[in-house]
C-alpha cells in the first residue's frame, strides 16, 4: 500500500472534483450572411423570386416585418418574416404551418405591430385548385402577439364585411396601431379585372373607400367609420390623437384629430397623387406621383390603381419637400421609428415580382 | 487456516460403472418424469463431524450459523446440511456437549453452491479463538451443482473494467449483449433476491429500467442451461441477483469516475459518483444504502470516421454528437431485521432512472426538436423468512417475499430542453409534448393535432441551406409512453429430508397493470393517412406453481421438478372483441449429474416458458421508416412462447488452480411471437405465436484461479441460431421456393424455413485476466514501491460477424435469403489499472478504466443496399438529384437557406442546378455519414475512490 504525501493527494482529489469542464459537442454555425448583399442606397433587401410586400417596422426600430411570397413552398404561402434593421438574413417567419391547410395559399399579410408586442394582421386563404388564387376566403382581421402569434383573437370574423357606413369592405389595409386596444385602418373595394380581353388572368384592383377605428377593449370589436375620410387612400399614426391620411385622387396630406374629429391640411404636394403617408421621428412622407391614376365612378366613388410612384420627404416646419431616389418608383414605404431609414416596395426590371428596397433619410 | 476441498473419488472401475448405470436410470426416468435445475440466492453448508481422536462419527453436534439463525444437528453418520444459506459471508459454529466448539468466522456460501465443512472436535469444553475458513467448495468438481453458471461478484465488478451488472453478465459465454444463446432480447428473466422482476410488458423492445449498483450486490449470475423450476418466466436465461446485509460493523466506499483532465477526443463528457455505507442499526438491525449517478455528455458515442467536409461542423469536432447526453440515477436501500431468533424480514428498495436526449440524424442542425426518453423504475421487496432450529428433524425454511415494481416509460419531444447543470447531468424531470394526454389515455382528444406540437419543415440551419434531409420547425410528432406495475408474491417451501434429499415447494402469483398510449405524427390530426392513437388499460393475472426435489446419491445427484404457469391478459372485453381466457403452460425439467474420474458430467432437459410481451396484446402504431407498415392489430389470443433445451455438460480439473467447462446444448425455440400479415397491405399485420427455431452450440470455459498474483478465464462459444424472425415486429417473411432454387422451379411459400437470428454469433471469444503486484514488489522511488499493490485487469473480446439481410437499392427487396450476409467481426481490449494509496487515513484506490483500448472502429451494422456503412456515391448523387428536384427553387439571398460561397455568379440568388446540385450532394453526404453504424470509441476515465 502506498501512503502518499497529503497534499498529493488533496491535489489529486481537488483536480478529479474540480477539473475544467468537459468538451462539448459540435456546434451549429451561423451560415447565413450577416449584413445586406451591397452598401449602396437604395439598397435592395430582398431577392425572393415571390412578391415582398408591406414592410412594417417594430416599434424599437431593431427590424421589420413584410410579408413574403414562398415560391418554393409547394402552397406558395405568404408569410410574415421578419428581417433586421440593416437587412440581411430573414431572423423569422411566421407561417401557416398546418399541413392540411398545403392544398390552399394561406396569406399572412397587412400587419401594425404595437410598442406592447401585439400584432394584428390580416390572414386569408386562396385555392388555387384552378391554376392561381383569384379571390381570397375566410379572410380575418386577428390581433395576436409578436411572441406567439398564433394564439389570435379574431377583431374581424369576416371579409368583406358591411362596414358601419353601409358600404361594404372587401378588403382591410393599412392596418396601424393607435394604441393599445384600437387599430386604425382603410377599408377597401377590390375587383379582380381581367388584365385583357378574354384573359383567363386578372389583376387584383384595391382601392380605399373609407378609414375604420377598430377599438377592442371589450368583447366585443367595435368599429367606427370616422368621418370626413371617405375615399381614403391611406393612414398614419402620428400621435395619440392625431391620424395622417391620403385620398383618392389627391394631392395632400390632411390631418384629423380623433378628439373633436376635425381635419386639417398639412402638406399639398406639386406633383401629382399623394398615397402611402408615413410619419416618425419628427418625419413625414408619402409617395408622389408616378405611374398612379384615379378612376371617379358614380357609385363607389372611384377607382386608384397604383403601380409606385417616388418617394418624398417632407420638412413639416417648413414644407420642403425632399424627393428620394428619383426616377425609381416605390409603393408603400416604411418609415423607420427614428424617421433615418426607409423600406419600400419596388419592382425590379421587367419582372413582376416586388422586393424591398433600404432608402435612407438625408 | 484450512484449505480443504471436496473432491470426490472416484478411483474404481467399479464405481464408475455404477454411476454409469445410476445416470442411465436417470435419463430414463426423464423421459417420463420432469426435472429442474437451481439457482438460487442461497446455498448450503454441509460436512460431516468427527471425533478429533478416534474419528467415530459424531452424532447430535448442532451446527449453528449465524448465532443460530440457521443451523442443523449431525445424523448418526456425523452429516449434517444445513440449507438455503444465503449467499456471502457467514459465521458458523459447531458444537456438542463435551467438545470444544469450533467457530469458523468467514464461510463464505455462493448461490447454488454447497460449501463442505468436515470438522473435527476434540474433547475439550473450552471456548476457541475463531478460525477462518478459507476452504471453498469445488464448484467445478461439486455434482450438486448442475447449471451451467456463470457468476461474478460485486467486488469482481469494482476490478474489472466493467460498470454495470448487464455489461459483467455479457462478458458470460453465450452472451451477445443482453442475448442469451442467439435468443431474442428479453427472453431472460431477472430474479432479485429470490422474487422475479422483469418488463412484462415490452421486455423484448425495452430494458427492464432497473439497475442494479454493483456497490450493493453480493453476487450476479448467469444461468443458461435450464434454472430452478421456481422461476418461470424466462426461455433463454436467468440472471440471479443477491444483494447484500447490511453486517455487524459500519464500512462503506465512495468513488468519483470522470474524463474531465483528458485532452480534447478523450474528453466524452463521462462523471460518475458513487456512495454506499452498511452497517448495523442496533437490535441486530443491520442497513445497506447505495448511490450511484452517471452523467455523460454522450449517452451513446460512437467510432464514426469525421465527415471529409471541412464545411461539417463535425469535422472538426467529431468526438461527441449533440443531442445525446443521458443521465443515470439508481439508489437502493435495504434493511434486515431479525425478528426472534427464527425470522428475518429483509426488506428493499430500489430506484432507477434514465434520462437521455436522443441524437436524430435528421435534426442534427436543430436537435431542440430531436426526441428524449426517460424510463423510470422502481422495486421495493420484502421478504420474511422461517428457518427450522438446528435440532429440526426435517429441516425447514420458509421464504415468503413480496415485490412490487413499477416502470414507466416515455419518449418525444420535450416540452423545453433541459439545462445540463454539470457534465450530462440536468438534475431536473424531463417534460414532453403530450405527456397529460399519455397518462389520461385520451385516445379522443389525442385524434385532433396534439396541443404544443409543430410539423417539422426541413432545416435552414445546416451549413448547406438547402431544404432536404434536415429538419427543423418541430418534433417527429411521436408520444411514446407505457407504464407497467406488478405486485408479485411468492412462497418457497425449502424442506430437509435427511442428507441426502432437499425438497422445494413453492408458488406464486402476480397481479400486473399495463397501461399504454402510442399517438405518431401528433401534429396533424387523424385521417386516412394518420394512424389512429393506440391505447389500452388492463390488468393481467399471472401466477405458477412448482415442486422439485433433488436427491443425493452419493456423488450422483438428480433434480427433478415441474413448474406450472399460466397467464390471463384479462383484457376488457371489446378491446380484442372477445375475451379470451387464461393460457397453461406445464414446464418440466430434469438434471442429472455425477463424477467421472476427476470430471464432473451433467444432463439436463428442461422445458422453458414465458407469457409474451403484453404489448402485443393489443394494438401497436408506430414510426416505422422501413416502410413496413405502421400499424400492428394487437392479438389477445397470444400464448406462452417457449423452448425446449437439452444439454450435457462436463467439467474437468486438470490442476490444482485451473479448470475446464464445456457445454453442449441444442434448444428448440416455439411459438415466438411474430408480425403475421393478412393481406398484402402491411397494416393489415397481427401478431402471432407462430415464430420457431433452432439454436445449437457448444461453449468452451478455461479457468485459472487467482493464484501467484495472477488468474485467467477464457471462454469461447460456437453457436448457430436460426428462426424465422428476430423480433416481434418483423413481418413473417414469405420467402418463394425460387428464391431458394434457381428461377422457376416453383413458386409456393414454404412452410418452415429457419433463417440465422439477428443475434446469431457464430463465434465469440472472451479472454479476462486479473493480476495484482505484491504490495513491496518492483523498483522504488522514494522509498516507495512503485508499483507495490498494482492491480491490473483486461478483459478481451473477439465475436465473428453478426448476419444481416441485403436490399436492393430501393430497400424493398431482399437480395438472398434474409440474415445470409455478415457484418465483419468485431473485437475490443478493455483494462482496469488500480493502485491502492492511503488518503486522509482511509484506505482507497486510484485507477483508470479504459474501454477499447486500441481505438478498434467495430462495425455494429451496414447499410442493406451496400453492405457497407457508407452509400455509394452513385446512390449519393441520386438521392442529391431527387432532393433538388423536389425543391429546385432558387435561394434568394435573404433567405437563411442562403449560402454565400454557392452564389457562383453573385446575383443574390442560388439558382439552377449549377448552383444547387453541390448543396444537395454535400447535405446528403452529410446527412448519409455513418454514426450509429460503429460501436464506442476508446473510453478512458480516471477514479478515485475511498473506503472507510
Amino acid at each position: 500500500m502506498l501512503v502518499y504525501p497529503k497534499p498529493v493527494a488533496h491535489c489529486a482529489l481537488v483536480c478529479l472534483a474540480l477539473a475544467c469542464t468537459h468538451d462539448q459537442p459540435m456546434s451549429v454555425g451561423i451560415y447565413a450572411p450577416g449584413g445586406p448583399f451591397g452598401s449602396v442606397v437604395p439598397l435592395r433587401l430582398t431577392y425572393n423570386p415571390g412578391e415582398d410586400l408591406g414592410p412594417v417596422w417594430l416599434p424599437d426600430g431593431s427590424g421589420f416585418i413584410y410579408t413574403m411570397e414562398r415560391l418554393d413552398r409547394d402552397d406558395k404561402d405568404r408569410c410574415l418574416v421578419l428581417m433586421p434593421a440593416g437587412g440581411g438574413s430573414i431572423e423569422r417567419e411566421i407561417c401557416d404551418r398546418i399541413p392540411a391547410a398545403d392544398d390552399s395559399v394561406d396569406a399572412y399579410g397587412t400587419a401594425a405591430i404595437a410598442p406592447n408586442g401585439r400584432l394584428a394582421y390580416v390572414r386569408g386563404t386562396a385555392s388555387f385548385a384552378a391554376g392561381w388564387p383569384v379571390t381570397t376566403h375566410d379572410q380575418q382581421l386577428v390581433v395576436g402577439t409578436l411572441a406567439d402569434p398564433v394564439t389570435v383573437r379574431v377583431l374581424l370574423p369576416s371579409i368583406p364585411y358591411p362596414s358601419p357606413s353601409g358600404r361594404v369592405h372587401q378588403g382591410v389595409a393599412q392596418v396601424r396601431s393607435l394604441n393599445d386596444t384600437s387599430l386604425v385602418y382603410v377599408g377597401q373595394q377590390v375587383s379582380y379585372p381581367a388584365v385583357c380581353m378574354g384573359c383567363v388572368l386578372r389583376d387584383t384592383l384595391a382601392s380605399g373607400l373609407e378609414i375604420i377605428r377598430l377599438d377592442f377593449g371589450s368583447t366585443t370589436a367595435a368599429l367606427h367609420v370616422l368621418p370626413g375620410t371617405n375615399q381614403a387612400s391611406s393612414v398614419a399614426v402620428a400621435g395619440r390623437d392625431t391620424l395622417l391620411f391620403t385620398i383618392n385622387g389627391d394631392t395632400r396630406i390632411l390631418r384629423y384629430t380623433l378628439a373633436d374629429s376635425a381635419i386639417t391640411v398639412v402638406h399639398v404636394f406639386g406633383g401629382g397623387i399623394a398615397r402611402d403617408v408615413q410619419a416618425g421621428g419628427g418625419r413625414l412622407l408619402a409617395v408622389v406621383g408616378g405611374l398612379v391614376s384615379f378612376t371617379p365612378d358614380s357609385i363607389t366613388g372611384g377607382v386608384q390603381r397604383d403601380s409606385g410612384g417616388t418617394i418624398v420627404l417632407v420638412d413639416p416646419s417648413n414644407g420642403n419637400e425632399t424627393p428620394l431616389a428619383a426616377g425609381s418608383l416605390f409603393r408603400h414605404p416604411a418609415l423607420s421609428p427614428d424617421g433615418k431609414r426607409i423600406v419600400a416596395e419596388s419592382y425590379v426590371g421587367g419582372s413582376r415580382s416586388t422586393d424591398l428596397w433600404l432608402l435612407e433619410t438625408p | 487456516m484450512r484449505d480443504e476441498r471436496v473432491a470426490p473419488s472416484c478411483s474404481t472401475t467399479e464405481v464408475v460403472a455404477r454411476r454409469f448405470a445410476a445416470l442411465l436410470c436417470a435419463l430414463v426416468l426423464a423421459a417420463c418424469s420432469a426435472g429442474s435445475l437451481a439457482a438460487q440466492t442461497g446455498g448450503a453448508i454441509a460436512g460431516r463431524v468427527h471425533d478429533a481422536t478416534s474419528s467415530l462419527s459424531i452424532a447430535n453436534a448442532l451446527i449453528s450459523v449465524d448465532g443460530g439463525r440457521q443451523g442443523a444437528a449431525s445424523d448418526t453418520g456425523g452429516f449434517y446440511r444445513v440449507r438455503e444459506v444465503r449467499s456471502g459471508w457467514h459465521r458458523v459454529q459447531i458444537s456438542r456437549i463435551g467438545y470444544r466448539p469450533v467457530v469458523y468466522d468467514s464461510v463464505l456460501v455462493r448461490s447454488g453452491e454447497t460449501v463442505t465443512l468436515n470438522s473435527e472436535l476434540t474433547a475439550l469444553a473450552l471456548q476457541v479463538e475463531s478460525i477462518a475458513v478459507t476452504a471453498t467448495p469445488d464448484r467445478v468438481l461439486d455434482p450438486m451443482v448442475p447449471q451451467d453458471l456463470q457468476r461474478v461478484t460485486g467486488e469482481e465488478i469494482r476490478k474489472l473494467p466493467v460498470t454495470t451488472v448487464a455489461e459483467a453478465v455479457a462478458l458470460s459465454a453465450g452472451a451477445v449483449g443482453e442475448s442469451y444463446r442467439g435468443g431474442r432480447l428479453g427472453e431472460q428473466a431477472f430474479v432479485l433476491d429470490g422474487i422475479g422482476v422483469k418488463n412484462q410488458l415490452d421486455a423484448s423492445t425495452g430494458a427492464i429500467g432497473l439497475r442494479i449498483p454493483p456497490d450493493i450486490l453480493t453476487e450476479a449470475s448467469l444461468v443458461t442451461n435450464g434454472f430452478s423450476a421456481r422461476y418461470g418466466q424466462a426461455i433463454s436465461g436467468l440472471i440471479n441477483v443477491v444483494t447484500k446485509d447490511g453486517g455487524d460493523h459500519w464500512e462503506g466506499r465512495t468513488a468519483l469516475e470522470t474524463d474531465r483532465p483528458l485532452p480534447r477526443g478523450w474528453d466524452y463528457g463521462i462523471d460518475r459518483f458513487v456512495v454506499a455505507g452498511s452497517g448495523p442499526l442496533g437490535k441486530g438491525i443491520g442497513v445497506v444504502g447505495v448511490l450511484d449517478a452517471e452523467g455523460r455528455l454522450d449517452a451513446d458515442p460512437v467510432n464514426a470516421p469525421p465527415p471529409p467536409d471541412a464545411r461539417d461542423p463535425r469535422n472538426a469536432n467529431p468526438y461527441l454528437l449533440p443531442h445525446n447526453s443521458g443521465e443515470r440515477y439508481d439508489a437502493g436501500l435495504k434493511f434486515t431485521v431479525p425478528l426472534g431468533t427464527r425470522q428475518t424480514i429483509r426488506l428493499f428498495g430500489l430506484q432507477s432512472i434514465d434520462q437521455q436526449l436522443l441524437f436524430d440524424p435528421a435534426f442534427k442542425y436543430d436537435p431542440a426538436f430531436a426526441p428524449a426518453q426517460r424510463v423510470r423504475a422502481s422495486l421495493v421487496t420484502g421478504q420474511i423468512q422461517h428457518t427450522s432450529g438446528p435440532d429440526a428433524v426435517n429441516p425447514l425454511t420458509i421464504d415468503l417475499r413480496l415485490g412490487y415494481f413499477d416502470r414507466s416509460f416515455f419518449r418525444g419531444a420535450l416540452t423545453d430542453q433541459p439545462k445540463l447543470e454539470a457534465g450530462g447531468f440536468t438534475f431536473s424531470t424531463f417534460h414532453f409534448l403530450g405527456q397529460d394526454l399519455a397518462r389520461r389515455m385520451d385516445t379522443t382528444a389525442a385524434r385532433s393535432a396534439v396541443p404544443g406540437f409543430v410539423a417539422p419543415d426541413f432545416s435552414d440551419q445546416s451549413p448547406w441551406g438547402v431544404p432536404a434531409f434536415f429538419l427543423g420547425d418541430g418534433s417527429r410528432g411521436e408520444i411514446a409512453w407505457n407504464r407497467f406495475r406488478e405486485v408479485r408474491g411468492k412462497l418457497d417451501v425449502t424442506l430437509g429430508a435427511g442428507r441426502d434429499a432437499d425438497f422445494y415447494l413453492g408458488g406464486e402469483i402476480a397481479g400486473q397493470h399495463v397501461q399504454t398510449f402510442q399517438r405518431v405524427f401528433a401534429y396533424l390530426p387523424v385521417d386516412s393517412t394518420i394512424p389512429p392513437p393506440t391505447a389500452s388499460d388492463f390488468k393481467p393475472l399471472s401466477a405458477a406453481a412448482y415442486a422439485e426435489t433433488q436427491l443425493r446419491v452419493q456423488d450422483l445427484a438428480f433434480t427433478i421438478g415441474l413448474r406450472y404457469d399460466e397467464f390471463d391478459g384479462r383484457l376488457p372485453a371489446g378491446l380484442g372483441g372477445k375475451r379470451f381466457g387464461a393460457q397453461r403452460s406445464i414446464n418440466p425439467r430434469l438434471a442429472v449429474s455425477t463424477v467421472l474420474k476427476g470430471a464432473t458430467f451433467v444432463a439436463s432437459w428442461g422445458r422453458f416458458s414465458q407469457a409474451p410481451d403484453f404489448q402485443y396484446l393489443v394494438d401497436a402504431a408506430f414510426d416505422d421508416t422501413t416502410r413496413t407498415g405502421r400499424f400492428r392489430e394487437g392479438n389477445p389470443a397470444l400464448g406462452f412462447e417457449s423452448a425446449m433445451q437439452y444439454e450435457f455438460s462436463l467439467r474437468l480439473r486438470p490442476t490444482d488452480h485451473t479448470s475446464v467447462r464445456t457445454n453442449l446444448y441444442i434448444k428448440r425455440l416455439d411459438g415466438l411471437v411474430a408480425s403475421v400479415p393478412l393481406t398484402l397491405d402491411p397494416d393489415s399485420t397481427i401478431f402471432g405465436n407462430t415464430d420457431f427455431g433452432t439454436v445449437k452450440g457448444v461453449e468452451l470455459i478455461f479457468e485459472k484461479e487467482t493464484t501467484h498474483g495472477w488468474g485467467m478465464r477464457i471462454g469461447y462459444t460456437l453457436q448457430t441460431a436460426t428462426a424465422t424472425a428476430t423480433n416481434a415486429f418483423q413481418i413473417l417473411r414469405r420467402i418463394r421456393i425460387d428464391s431458394l432454387l434457381p428461377p422457376g422451379q416453383d413458386t409456393i411459400f414454404p412452410a418452415r424455413v429457419e433463417f440465422p437470428l439477428d443475434y446469431d454469433r457464430r463465434h465469440s471469444v472472451t479472454v479476462i485476466g486479473q493480476g495484482r503486484v505484491n504490495d513491496g514488489a518492483g523498483p522504488r522511488l522514494f522509498g516507495q514501491a512503485i508499483f507495490g499493490g498494482l492491480e491490473a485487469a483486461a478483459i478481451f473480446h473477439f465475436g465473428s460477424g453478426l448476419p444481416y439481410s441485403r436490399t436492393n437499392t430501393a430497400g424493398d427487396t431482399l437480395i438472398g435469403l434474409p440474415n445470409s450476409a455478415r457484418l465483419p467481426p468485431e473485437f475490443s481490449l478493455d483494462a482496469l489499472l488500480r493502485r491502492p494509496i492511503r488518503v486522509m487515513g482511509l484506505n482507497g484506490g486510484l485507477y483508470i478504466d479504459g474501454r477499447n483500448l486500441l481505438n478498434r472502429r467495430n462495425t455494429l451494422s451496414v447499410r442493406r443496399d451496400t453492405g457497407q456503412p457508407t452509400l455509394t456515391s452513385g446512390t449519393l448523387q441520386a438521392i442529391a438529384l431527387a432532393a433538388y428536384n423536389a425543391h429546385p427553387e432558387a435561394i434568394p439571398y435573404e433567405s437563411p437557406r442562403y449560402r454565400q460561397w454557392a452564389d457562383l455568379d453573385g446575383n443574390g440568388l442560388i439558382e439552377g442546378q449549377n448552383e444547387l446540385l453541390p448543396l444537395y450532394m454535400a447535405a446528403a453526404r452529410d446527412f448519409a455519414q455513418p454514426l450509429f453504424y460503429y460501436g464506442p470509441p476508446r473510453l478512458l476515465r480516471l477514479g478515485i475512490e475511498l473506503t472507510f
